[in-house]
């Protein structure tokens, strides 16, 4: 094979890996999303009608562990929880609880599977639902 | 110990431990001997565990929940296995040793 031909295959390649859609740059994928800002906080976002938010911090820590999930790091301070749950795959889920006016607390989750940030509305949905059944839970002292 | 929240009750803690099983590295020996392909087996794992307390005011009491999960790496270093570690044998194991670190501080032991 001549250095002309070389090349040629190449730039064969080269145009096969773009025309697959093959990023170029990998360092983008810091601050990339294939949602909008505002539809990914829709998505991962929940209000609820309390205003404990240490209860609340405790709940999303009780409800990550019924749905499997180690605790990585808990702070009441900033209000954040991380966890990752493994079984075939790694997911890791950050959640956050802060005050929103005077009666209500914002609940944000945050996952990425293995490699790839969650942005399907379907396991946030799943999550919020587990978790508004403990509240129901710790509320009414059941367990 | 990799962290602990005193305020939510979280104490989180890890560790490295051998994972090589006899049957693994027998199977590879086998392999290795009939076709001549060395097939890699667990290596290492790391454990990690999760435990969560917190205060049960009508019994005057703790609620403590423990969680364990594991990764393994192999003989080639790349991950062979992530999974949950959900045998009830060993949460028991876990509150048997817990039961008796209490009764042995409570003893000043």
């Amino acid at each position: 094979m001549n250095a002309r031909t070389a090349i040629q295959c190449m730039l064969v390649v080269l145009l096969g890996f773009v025309s697959a859609g093959c990023q170029m740059d990998s360092r983008k994928q810091a601050l990339a999303t294939t949602e909008s800002q505002v539809a990914l906080r829709q998505i991962q976002t929940r209000a609820f009608d309390t205003t404990n938010r240490q209860l609340m911090l405790r709940t999303v820590i009780a409800t990550m562990q019924d749905l499997s999930f180690v605790i990585d790091k808990a702070d009441a301070t900033l209000g954040s929880v991380s966890g990752t749950k493994l079984d075939g795959y790694q997911l890791r889920m950050s959640v956050t609880v802060r005050p929103r006016g005077q009666t209500q607390l914002l609940v944000r989750a945050n996952a990425q599977y293995n490699i790839t940030p969650v942005e399907d509305p379907e396991p946030y949905q799943q999550f919020f639902t587990a978790l508004e059944k403990s509240v129901f839970l710790t509320a009414h002292n059941v367990d | 110990m990799d962290e602990s929240e005193v305020d939510l009750g979280v104490i989180v803690g890890s560790k490295k431990r051998d994972a090589t099983e006899a049957g693994q590295v027998a199977l590879s020996i086998v392999m290795a001997a009939l076709f001549g392909v060395q097939t890699p087996w667990d290596d290492e794992q790391k454990i990690r565990a999760s435990v969560i307390t917190r205060k049960i005011e009508e019994r005057n009491g703790y609620a403590v929940r423990l969680t364990m999960q594991r990764i393994v790496w192999d003989t080639q270093g790349r991950i062979s296995r992530t999974e949950p570690l959900d045998e009830s044998e060993m949460y028991q194991e876990f509150f048997d040793k817990l039961s008796k670190a209490v009764f042995l501080e409570a003893q000043e032991l």
